[in-house]
């Protein structure tokens, strides 16, 4: 019996030694010269270096200004991606930094799983001056803990093919082109066997375009009410834009084929010059700046005579956000590195690399790019530089819970292809929103 | 000397899988079961809500729409899979010339991903850019052609059809290997008696195989409510979900909605359906002993 209890005890005595060991020379590997610090990305794409480059020539930049720092990048396509950090938020090992969907970060948050990054933004002053107080907003909790930063800009619109437009004798949109001269638009575009606006229902969160135009029907000034409960999804303004989506479904706006098109083949039908516009965003500009070149314009969207609410609304906000993992608090070295990788992706030399890539960051350096060999970038620039036309304070969907969100989808992609009425799609919307 | 026969060893030897069956199998149907009675959003803590998950899917016509286009494919893919994929092994089963080949043939779409049969029959199907459509555009058939996928009525249809041409290699090899355990004499003898090629196949071969066309049937059954990714890339449920199956319905509540409670009530309901009519073929089909 003495024996084992000894036994016992020598076991227990070396395992904590060796555990104490671990953590000391853990210790000692960091501050050796030789050893790297690695920090771990979660990304929203499988394939980083194709689908996101401008991000990983950053993370090139930053490893060669910081070769004590190692980046290890994991990607997955983005439904893909928010289940796993879901699942590792669960067996807390979530990526030191991740991009997380913006519906999904304030769960994380409450569920004390992310980093406060107000103590980042205080070390690094400089950082929060460049991001503009909208693009922190919308990752602040309502404690004022600054959940996430964004990703980068968000800005959406119509794309649109200016050599389809003169074949057809059409004028090109411009800012305050009115949802009747669209209708004109659809007609022309149709009796010329031209699909008018490519939009790929496979993906339904491909509707950034009308995400613009529900707030030209007040959707900020309504919806924290619609989600306090003290007023519908389905009231009189809401119902007139939907009425739009069923008229421009019912004109033959959108493919035929919508209902089974991803919003990938909506881009190639698209860009093969089949359809005359585009709903898509900033991040398509490279690709068109390669392909379509010069003949690329780009446009916030119908205006509507019905709507008692300003009409100048453009869509420059913030992006899902990058969040870190609390964990990253815990040790002092990695959250150095961490905050030394937030410090330069939101820093100078990132906005440049940025801008040179076709992407607006979500800071507001004064970056000088040649804009002659871009001319889709450019057409986006012009159209952000549209002074009177103001930013909402997010994206209308990533202020609603994942849910609603889908609910929201569903409804716009019901109501263009003829699925659902206006009324049926809104009702949608409310028993989701009461469901929550 | 040891006799590893004792109840004691097999006992011992079974542990290992047993247990590899209950954390793997068992223990994730009881965490489901346990999750489709709470409201939870996959992060922090599931809040416990008793049954207003099963009571909300009562009341959730999407779901209700779900289960019918599952009953559809289940119907249409349990009898022309069963009768063809035994009506295939009793050809093959024959000594035919090219029968190596043409048991390749039709056993080969079962080594295909079905993601990658998915993407195939889009292909064809798609009502704009489809082979079919396209087809029928070029020989002047364009009144007829369909909405195949995409639309409310044929997409179950088609989605069984697809099941099916993937599955009838899979299911013929099974009957083939049922049909090579009769022994020969049993059909002699029938032939001696004077019978001809339907009483052959009504009254010696399906009750020798009995055993088998159950496994089949049990193979067709769990396998057809567990149609997932022929839909996700025919349809991805949509448009608004009309072709929508249970599980496709329950993964874009679970993962797409964040509802991962109520996801698994939908899971729930799915797998008893399958249980009971699983049990309920079982018991029909049991083997009578005089």
């Amino acid at each position: 019996m003495k024996k084992r209890i000894l036994a016992i005890i020598s076991a227990t005595t070396m395992v904590v030694s060796m555990l104490t060991g671990c953590s000391e020379s853990q210790k000692e590997d960091y501050a050796s010269e030789n050893k790297k610090v690695a920090i771990t990305l979660g990304m929203h794409v499988a394939n980083v270096e194709e689908q996101e480059p401008v991000t990983a020539d950053i993370i090139k930049a930053f490893e060669a200004a910081n070769p004590d720092i190692v980046v290890e990048v994991k990607g997955n396509d983005k439904d893909e991606h928010v289940k796993k950090m879901k699942m590792a938020a669960q067996a807390d090992e979530l990526p030191d930094i991740f991009w997380m969907d913006a519906s999904v970060a304030p769960e994380l948050n409450e569920a004390g799983l992310l980093l406060d990054l107000n103590g980042f933004l205080k070390e690094y002053s400089e950082i929060g001056d460049a991001l503009a107080d909208n693009m922190k907003e919308a990752s602040q909790a309502e404690d004022g803990a600054q959940y996430g930063l964004p990703y980068q800009s968000l800005v959406t619109g119509i794309w649109y093919n200016k050599a389809l437009f003169e074949k057809c004798g059409l004028e090109l949109p411009v800012n305050g082109t009115t949802f009747e001269e669209l209708e004109n638009m659809v007609k022309v575009f149709n009796e010329n066997g031209i699909t008018p606006i490519a939009q790929g229902a496979k993906d339904t969160y491909s509707i950034w375009a009308f995400l613009i135009a529900i707030e030209r029907y007040g959707y900020f000034d309504k919806i924290d009410t619609i989600l306090a409960g003290n007023e519908k999804f389905n009231n009189t303004e809401f119902l007139k834009f939907f009425e739009k989506l069923q008229i421009l479904g019912r004109d033959g706006a959108f493919p035929s084929n919508a209902a089974t098109m991803t919003y990938f083949q909506a881009k190639e039908a698209f860009l093969a010059e089949k359809t005359a516009m585009f709903d898509s965003g900033m991040w398509d500009a490279g690709e068109l700046d390669k392909t379509m070149g010069v003949n690329t314009g780009f446009w916030w969207g119908p205006t509507f005579s019905d709507s008692d609410s300003p009409q100048t609304v453009k869509m420059k906000v913030s992006s899902a956000p990058l969040c870190v993992s609390k964990a990253v608090g815990e040790d002092k070295i990695k959250q150095e590195a961490v905050y030394k990788f937030l410090a330069f992706y939101y820093g100078e030399e990132a906005a440049k690399i940025s801008y040179e890539g076709s992407i607006i960051p979500s800071t507001n350096y004064q970056v000088e790019v040649d804009l002659s060999e871009k001319p889709a970038f450019a057409a986006i620039v012009e159209a952000l530089n549209a002074e009177t036309w103001i930013s909402p304070k997010a994206q209308p969907d990533l202020v609603l819970k994942e849910a609603v969100q889908a609910q929201l989808y569903d409804s716009i992609y019901g109501t263009m292809l003829g699925n659902y009425t206006p009324e049926e799609a809104l009702d949608k919307i409310d028993i989701v929103l009461d469901q929550q | 000397m040891y006799w590893l026969s004792k109840k004691r060893y097999i006992v011992l030897m079974l542990i290992p899988t047993l247990l590899i069956y209950i954390v793997y199998m068992i223990a994730p149907i009881i965490v489901a079961v346990g999750y489709s009675f709470t409201k939870y959003s996959g992060i922090g803590n599931a809040k416990f809500i008793g049954l207003n998950n099963y009571i909300r899917l009562l009341g959730d016509s999407t779901f209700m729409l779900s289960l019918k286009n599952t009953m559809v494919i289940f119907v249409v893919i349990f009898i022309f899979l069963m009768v063809g994929a035994f009506s295939v092994a009793l050809l093959l089963n024959n000594k035919l010339k090219f029968n190596g080949t043409a048991k390749a043939l039709i056993f080969s779409p079962a080594i295909i991903a079905p993601i990658i049969v998915g993407i195939i029959w889009v292909f064809i199907l798609d009502p704009e850019v489809g082979l079919i459509n396209s087809i029928m555009n070029e020989i002047g058939l364009e009144k007829h052609t369909q909405l195949w996928i995409g639309g409310d009525k044929l997409t179950p249809y088609c989605v069984a059809f697809i099941y099916l041409w993937q599955q009838l290699g899979y299911v013929a090899t099974i009957f083939i290997a049922g049909l090579k355990m009769i022994p020969e004499e049993v059909m002699e003898a029938a032939k001696v008696d004077g019978a001809n090629a339907w009483q052959k196949v009504r009254y010696v071969t399906i009750p020798m195989i009995r055993s088998t066309i159950s496994t089949a049937a049990i193979l067709i059954i769990t396998g057809t409510f567990k149609i997932f990714e022929v839909v996700q890339q025919l349809t991805n449920g949509g448009p608004n979900h009309v072709s929508e199956t249970l599980v496709t319905y329950s993964y874009a509540t679970t993962f797409s909605n964040g509802e991962y409670g109520y996801g698994m009530s939908m899971a729930t309901i799915t797998f008893i359906i399958s249980l009971m009519i699983t049990a309920i073929y079982s018991f029909f089909a049991r083997e009578k002993v005089e």
